[in-house]
């Protein structure tokens, strides 16, 4: 008798503390005078991560609530959502998102983000992406503040040819699908019109391991110039073996590889880098401006937000609340914030290039469409030249 | 010459695989252990040593602070117990090699004395789940500590180029390869020479009669765990600034690093080496070959050489392992099969309404944490009849469960084929996947099975998951919502009951049917005649065979069972993500399982229930984190992997059975027990 009254007594307790977490989901945002709130899909778990996203979104929306009296006098909040670098945690975290009517807009720092755009879009809910698919700039309902892969493409062919003098290219990939579905048919198309050509075949770098094998094919293909479009993790490695191995022609590394980590290691010394944003990426943050101000008095000085994605984040996060300030502040709808977005252009975004949306069709998610090159001197990278492209002519490379 | 500079180019990787390989030699020699933690062994010493060079500090073990999961529950500040010790500044190279080092041998030193001693007479299962457990445990570590991203490693040789031969290459590849020539020849001649190495040649050729020679045995194995673990530091410190430092990275090159050890039948140091090198080698001239001959298929030659390796060590040597005489050998975990009770029937008809419950009216979290739970134990249900009831090792289960997903999206998305019919054929297809890769399993079992499931998991994830196909695909795959009868049952279907939120409850009720029907399935699989044969497998093949059982026949039906049930639950796995790729099905996640699975109880309906709510996202994983605000995240790995090692120790049958027992226990106590069984098993472990 004893045990069993135990056991039933066990069994509710245990049902009440389920329970209890079950109906412990009563959104913040539903009581008045409490922040509005924006999602982050922050990848920041793995391999390939970028914990310099959440922590420059904090440091963001600090600044917007200090100094810019947050969305017409109401304070916002960041609900940062982590996920590793599969679609499957980009999808959890866009259900999460997506169920959760106190969440506004939501900004995807991920180069996944393809994969929580169907779900996020299919309620109705805006979203601001970083881009490594076409599919983030041409989505409906997707907006992009980041110049993503066909920008990325365009700018790095063009300083190439317009600026290096070179007419043979040589490619370095990540050894993942957008690397080989996306971006060497759109280099390829892209570089025809420059007179460029691509030396050999792209050579892919696995995520891990030993890179000496790619770079030495690399510089066995004897290219003007080499584009090293690969993941953050992969930057020091590839540039310690080119190094090793006396690769010197000019090589270009992309925006994956502009955080401060990379570059205060010094092995990207001579290279250059293709940017978000202006912002300076150095141990000492010479250049003064509203970037430098926020990080400084919000940031705690955090080096990791010297950063392209940081920049990116801080930038995204300024573009939101205005946008918010736009349709309506508290009362904002998602149709209102969506043609809000529609409308936006700004050329005072701290560090940032001039934006507009929408971009030309079929691009209309594209509202940055300037690429920003820098310069590695030993561990720091200094702006070096913007170049502004025609996605225009990207779209009909596309087509062909 | 291209092909030699590659092949040079190669040793770097080559190396380690040789060190590591070195390494699980000595290990196996001395304990007869298959230690699939060697690499993350490496990896942490590497750590180790980076930290040392960066900061002069060594990581403290377990945790980071202990406390701060109770300061997260309760919030109170309590008090922080340092996370890392030492004098706080950059050290030397050599002082700092030293210290790694001398970590790494504690860790060897430790792995032995608490683990894999006390499991000296221990089923191999218990001994791979054991090491599967360091691992899992290793890498949390490393994740907690130092993060998941890669670090800069700290340099140890030189990197300047050389030209010999007319070509021009980095001088530590050079250097890495006489390291590793120096290492096996001295172990070699350590082995040859020494008292200690004739010793435990004698224990590695028969442990009872060395023991009755008076050898030390388990003081020799002490010595040798020490002397493996080092060398696998010190692989992982030269080689790390070569081959890159992440948590993932060293850990996976002991797949490689069995393969060399195969081909050396885990007996010679000598053929190990210049296996790992060989592999290491080979591999950089078939990328090299991928990447420009146009005859070449790029179907992931390089990455899959182990597998090659493992099946070529399979088809020259036979049974690849050889095996010890041992003192002792316990027994596996009991598969308990409990009568059907009107209060069994009772209890399970609760569960299940409990679960529907949850399924129709709980919040997202938790809704979407029930999902995961109930195809959690899918996958463990899998293990169970395979590992539980026949005792075969399979570390692929993912990959299996891989082939379910696609093939559930190419049928029913691509081919338009209803749910239901797509469902079976993806079942279908991952049980005869499942056939195939069981094979082995005719000639092999134990550590021998281990290894070649792992490496056939990796197989099919670079082969086909990682392909273009039917049942692969580069980039990710879409696969339609669920329908049956014209009722969508997608997660983000719309449905008449419940809140309108993500995920659907219709989806949750396709789930839970189908688990409530796969775990009746199993639960009549075990009282079943086909059930008795699968234990009399497990328990004595020759005595099984004897008593006229088809022993092969009961195998390839498990593993077809098994195979059926991993697919089944990839294939809702598919339906829930509404977009999949390969990455979700890798080795990581198969090993996962069985740590999971083993931990609830490998040979229950029960222990797989168990397993499933401990499942990452799983039930028990987001309540408790929704009541600890979410604190334990970063310790998952580690937790799991500790509590993995103890239950492989401690109590083999999970927490199922520890459940089990205890409420035994307490009705002996009380004098409610039945009968004798129902004594004896409030005994078990008393």
């Amino acid at each position: 008798m004893g045990l069993r009254i135990l056991v039933r007594i066990g069994s509710v307790l245990i049902a009440i503390w389920i329970a209890t977490a079950c109906g412990s989901g009563e959104s913040a945002a539903d009581m008045p005078g409490d922040p509005i709130r924006i999602g982050l899909i922050s990848q920041e778990e793995e391999l390939i991560a970028f914990p310099e996203i959440s922590i420059a979104a904090e440091t963001a929306v600090s600044y917007v609530n200090a100094e810019l009296s947050g969305v017409e006098g109401t304070p916002i909040a960041v609900d940062v959502c982590t996920v590793g670098d599969t679609p499957e945690s980009v999808i959890a975290c866009a259900q999460e998102f997506a169920n959760d009517d106190g969440v506004r807009i939501v900004l995807m720092g991920t180069v996944n983000a393809a994969a929580g755009n169907d779900t996020l879009v299919g309620v109705g809910k805006p979203v601001l992406t970083l881009v490594s698919d076409m599919r983030d700039i041409t989505t409906p309902g997707v907006w992009a503040f980041d110049p993503g892969s066909p920008v990325l493409a365009a700018g790095l062919l063009e300083f190439s040819a317009n600026e290096l003098g070179a007419t043979t290219f040589g490619l370095l990939g990540a050894d993942d699908p957008s690397t080989a579905e996306v971006l060497v048919p759109l280099l390829d198309a892209l570089a025809e019109p420059l007179g460029l050509t691509r030396a050999g075949d792209p050579i892919t770098v696995p995520l891990e391991g030993d890179p000496a094998g790619p770079v030495k094919l690399a510089a066995d293909n004897a290219a003007d110039v080499l584009l090293a479009v690969v993941d953050a993790s992969q930057c020091v490695p590839i540039a310690d073996a080119a190094d090793s191995l006396g690769l010197s022609i000019p090589k270009i590394a992309a925006d994956t590889c502009m955080t401060s980590e990379v570059i205060s290691s010094g092995s990207l010394d001579g290279w250059y880098g293709i940017s978000v944003c202006e912002a300076p990426i150095a141990p000492d943050r010479r250049t003064d401006g509203t970037f430098s101000h926020i990080v400084r008095t919000y940031g705690d000085g955090d080096p990791r937000l010297d950063s392209s994605f940081g920049c990116w984040a801080v930038a995204n996060v300024i573009v939101a609340a205005e946008v918010l300030a736009e349709a309506g502040g508290a009362g904002a709808t998602n149709d209102s914030i969506a043609q809000a977005l529609d409308a936006y252009s700004s050329d005072s975004l701290p560090a940032y290039p001039p934006v507009s949306c929408p971009g030309p069709a079929p691009f209309l998610g594209a509202c940055l469409r300037t690429a920003t090159i820098v310069r590695v001197e030993g561990n720091e990278a200094v702006p070096e030249a913007l170049v502004p492209v025609d996605l225009t002519r990207l779209g009909l490379a596309t087509e062909d | 010459m291209r092909y030699f500079d590659f092949a040079i180019l190669g040793l770097g990787t080559g190396a380690v695989i040789a060190a590591i390989a070195l390494g699980l030699v000595v290990a196996y020699r001395a304990s007869g252990v298959v230690n699939f933690a060697h690499g993350a062994m490496a990896a942490f010493t590497a750590y180790t040593y980076t930290s040392l060079r960066e900061a002069g500090e060594i990581p403290v073990p377990p945790l980071p602070n202990p406390v701060a999961p109770i300061e997260a529950a309760f919030d109170v500040e309590l008090f922080d117990l340092p996370t890392f010790i030492g004098p706080g500044s950059p050290m030397a190279t050599l002082p700092a090699m030293a210290v790694a080092l001398l970590v790494a041998a504690l860790l060897g030193m430790a792995a032995h004395y608490l683990v894999f001693s006390p499991l000296r007479y221990a089923p191999t299962l218990a001994k791979v789940v054991a090491s599967v457990g360091i691992m899992i445990l290793l890498q949390g570590a490393i994740v907690i500590r130092y993060g998941s991203r890669p670090r800069e490693a700290d340099r140890v040789l030189p990197d300047h180029t050389v030209e010999w031969f007319g070509t021009t290459l980095p001088i530590d590849r050079y250097l890495i390869l006489l390291l590793v020539a120096a290492l096996a020849t001295g172990l070699w001649l350590f082995f040859r020479l020494s008292r200690f190495g004739i010793a435990t040649r004698a224990a590695a050729e028969n442990e009872r009669s060395a023991t009755l020679l008076g050898i030390n045995v388990d003081g020799q194995a002490m010595v040798s765990w020490m002397l493996a673990s080092v060398l696998a530091g010190l692989a992982g410190i030269v080689a790390s600034p070569i081959v890159g430092l992440t948590p993932n990275q060293l850990t996976l090159l002991v797949i490689p690093a069995l393969g060399a050890a195969l081909l050396g039948r885990m007996s010679s140091v000598v053929i190990a080496a210049a296996g790992g090198l060989v592999i290491g080698a080979l591999q950089s001239v078939v990328f090299l070959l991928e990447q420009s001959a146009d005859w070449v298929p790029e179907i992931g030659l390089s990455q899959a050489l182990p597998l090659l390796v493992i099946a070529l060590a399979m088809v020259v040597r036979g049974e690849i392992l050889p095996s010890r005489g041992s003192v002792a050998a316990l027994r596996l975990p009991d598969a308990y099969a409990s009568k059907l009770s009107r209060g069994r029937i009772a209890a399970h008809g609760g569960l299940v309404a409990f679960s529907l419950w949850i399924v129709l009216f709980a919040q997202f979290p938790v809704r979407n944490g029930m999902n995961n739970t109930m195809i959690g134990v899918v996958l463990a249900l899998s293990l169970v009849v395979v590992t539980g009831y026949v005792a075969q090792i399979s570390l692929m289960q993912m990959a299996v469960a891989g082939i379910g997903a696609y093939g559930v999206a190419t049928f029913s998305t691509d081919a338009g084929l209803p749910t239901l019919l797509a469902l079976l054929l993806a079942v279908l297809c991952a049980a005869t996947i499942g056939v195939v890769m069981s094979l082995p399993a005719l000639r092999t079992r134990g550590s021998s099975l281990a290894i070649i499931t792992i490496a056939s998991g990796l197989a099919i994830q670079e082969f086909v998951l990682e392909r273009e196909g039917w049942f692969g695909s580069a980039d990710t795959r879409d696969v339609e919502l669920p329908g049956i009868l014209g009722f969508e049952l997608g997660p983000t279907s719309s449905f008449p009951i419940g809140d309108g939120k993500i995920p659907s409850p219709g989806f949750g009720l396709l789930v839970l049917a189908l688990t409530v029907v796969t775990a009746l399935g199993v639960m009549r699989l075990r009282r079943s005649r086909l059930g008795e044969q699968m234990l009399a497998v497990r328990s004595n093949e020759r005595a099984a065979a004897a008593a006229g059982v088809n022993v092969a026949a009961i195998k390839v039906t498990a593993f077809s069972i098994s195979s059926a049930l991993a697919g089944l639950a990839g294939a809702l796995t598919a339906f829930k993500l509404g977009q999949f790729s390969a990455d979700s099905f890798d080795v990581f996640a198969s090993l996962a399982i069985l740590a999971f699975a083993y931990l609830g109880g490998i040979t229950t309906v029960a222990g797989a229930v168990m397993a499933g709510t401990l499942f990452p996202e799983g039930i028990g994983v987001v309540v408790t984190e929704e009541l600890l605000n979410n604190s334990m995240e970063q310790y998952t790995g580690f937790v799991a992997g500790f509590l993995l090692i103890l239950t492989a120790v401690y109590h083999s049958e999970g927490i199922d059975g520890f459940q089990r027992e205890q409420f035994h226990r307490l009705r002996a106590r009380l004098g409610w027990a039945r009968d004798e069984q129902e004594l004896d098993m409030a005994d078990v472990g008393a």
